[in-house]
């Protein structure tokens, strides 16, 4: 028997936990290359 | 006020009649588990493997030192080695080794049955192996391995070979690997706690690495950023760092010191949490000041941010600006004396004993606080502009990466071990490797301040008369140290084949979920239910 299953609850907002902070990397890398792009 | 005080035996005498199954067998068990202690393994024995070939790099470093003169490499393989050992002490062996422990601790410090994204935690594991092979395999391409320092600054790095392009392009399967780490590590915290597991109930450990991950995620992007514009430099014909094009060097130290520094402190916290799991079990009281100790955490993470300036002293910055940096550097010791002093107090008039593990707790830390002596000294503008670039500097990180993350590491598999395993160390063995890993160690660094001191530069091959003797002694203990680590491989492994059973609490002092909820050996899967945190 495998441990306990989280709820739908706890997925769902492991989801959006997860999908905010791979948007916070991806932004944090593009903001960085576009800085110096943009102003050098 | 650690979860312990608050949890009883709650649905989870059962996990050994209710682990039906077992883990599959043969090599396909370890290609596509999910499971977190599984994949902990794996991390833990990847990061000993990369320890031992950045281990083997830093001897073949100091047998060169051992005397004035070029005995075995040339200037630009050593300039190689000392890049690639960093780079895989820092990127493959440290790191790794405490994503290991957050992978079989977490989950079960929290109930929970495992992390929140099993899958993807096996990706990031598995993505290590090619980055390690990448990193490793540019010694075999014409030119050699990066030569740069594991700081690769340009302009020495957009000269170089293929072998750069090799070990950027590692930095960012790695940087993927930790991002997709920390991603895993945060949502299992905030979603996947057990009912009354509230934040300020968790373990320390819990508490240093949800904030390490956080740090990660920050920083990670910044030196994959700064990685991928020397790449554009060099073969797309961008000139961000490249003076020639009007580029600016000193740019690129700025953005990978904003990712180098937070980074010192992502190797540093999750030892600060093991440390605080270990003294209060060995000294059989709780952890002093718990709520300080979060608050501390938290501080350091933040005021990592806003010192990165230090690392660059003596490239011109403005008076007011390495002031600046000189100030916000000695405010970390505010929170980081909080630490030390809360260790202490949790040791004052406890009932201390001293196996392996407090042995490892406590030698870290009288070591991390020479070493974080020695950082104040540098964050003092002239004086680290007498000092940049010489051995005192690598003296100072050796003492905050080594006998702080490593010892702590080294620590945490000693008390976690006869859990994980189900069998108990050789004690008198490993308190051999202690005290062989506590002496090798200081005769292979402390000596170093001496030749900073005297103005012994560091990446170098050969050096002046005067610098011999202080040099062969540390060449001596770095050989100490370096082969007493096979005494602890032997250790862990004849623990697994045939160490002596181990008690579900083996420590009289431990108090968290993994060692007051769950049986020894520890089932495959564990939390059948969740357990309910009072």
């Amino acid at each position: 028997m495998e441990g306990h299953e989280p709820s739908a609850k706890q997925k769902r907002a492991a989801v959006i936990s997860a999908l905010v902070l791979a948007a916070v990397a991806v932004g944090i890398y593009l903001t960085v290359i576009a800085k110096f792009v943009v102003y050098g | 006020m650690s979860a312990a005080t608050h949890t009883h035996d709650h649905g989870h005498g059962h996990d050994d009649a209710h682990d039906h199954h077992g883990p599959p067998h043969g090599i396909t068990r370890w290609f596509y588990t999910t499971n977190h202690k599984d994949i902990g393994t794996m991390y833990l024995w990847f990061a000993f493997t990369m320890f031992l070939v950045g281990g083997t790099m830093a001897l073949g470093i100091r047998a060169e030192l051992f005397k004035p003169g070029l005995q075995f490499f040339d200037p630009q393989f050593f300039n190689s080695l000392t890049t690639v050992h960093g780079l895989v002490m820092v990127f493959g062996a440290i790191m790794p080794a405490f994503v290991g422990f957050a992978n079989w601790l977490v989950p079960m410090q929290i109930g929970a049955a495992d992390m929140a994204f099993p899958r993807m935690n096996n990706w990031s594991f598995w993505l290590l192996i090619p980055a390690a092979l990448l990193l490793m395999g540019s010694f075999l391409v014409p030119g050699g391995a990066a030569a740069s320092g594991w700081t690769l600054y340009p302009p020495l790095i957009i000269q170089q070979g293929m072998s750069v392009d090799m070990t950027i392009f590692a930095v960012h399967i790695l940087g993927a690997s930790s991002i997709m780490g920390s991603i895993n590590i945060i949502t299992t915290i905030l979603n996947m706690r057990a009912p009354g597991m509230t934040l300020m109930k968790m373990p320390l450990f819990v508490w240093t690495w949800l904030i390490t991950a956080y740090l990660l995620i920050a920083v990670m992007p910044v030196l994959a950023g700064a990685v991928t514009m020397l790449l554009t430099d060099r073969h797309f014909g961008t000139s961000f760092f490249n003076a020639a094009g009007g580029g600016d060097p000193t740019m690129f130290l700025h953005i990978f010191w904003f990712f180098g520094h937070p980074e010192v402190y992502i190797m540093i916290l999750p030892a600060f949490g093991i440390v605080s799991q270990i003294l209060p079990a060995f000294a059989r009281k709780p952890l002093f000041g718990y709520a300080s100790m979060v608050y501390a955490t938290a501080s350091i993470a933040i005021l990592s941010f806003i010192v990165w300036g230090h690392h660059m002293f003596t490239v011109g910055m403005p008076a007011a600006g390495n002031l600046f940096f000189m100030y916000a550097t000695m405010l970390i010791a505010v929170p980081t004396g909080v630490k030390v002093f809360n260790w202490i107090s949790t040791m004052w008039k406890g009932s201390m004993t001293f196996e392996t593990p407090m042995l490892f707790a406590v030698g870290f830390l009288c070591l991390f606080t020479i070493g974080g002596f020695s950082g104040l000294v540098l964050a003092i503008v002239p004086v680290d502009i007498t000092l940049h670039n010489t051995y005192y500097v690598v003296a100072h990180f050796h003492y905050v990466l080594v006998s702080g993350a490593l010892f702590a590491i080294l620590g945490g598999i000693y008390f976690w071990l006869p859990k994980w395993t189900g069998h108990m160390y050789n004690e008198g063995l490993g308190k051999v490797h202690f005290w062989l890993s506590m002496i090798g160690f200081n005769l292979a660094f402390f000596p170093q301040h001496f030749l900073g001191l005297a103005g012994m530069p560091r990446r170098i091959p050969d050096y002046a008369l005067q610098f011999a003797e202080w040099n062969m002694w540390s060449s001596i203990g770095a050989f100490v140290f370096g082969l007493s680590q096979l005494l602890f491989l032997y250790n862990v492994v004849s623990t697994i084949r045939s160490g002596q059973k181990a008690a579900q609490k083996q420590w009289e002092g431990a108090d968290s979920l993994e060692w007051t909820h769950l049986p020894t050996p520890l089932p495959y899967h564990t939390f059948v239910t969740a357990p309910v945190i009072k």
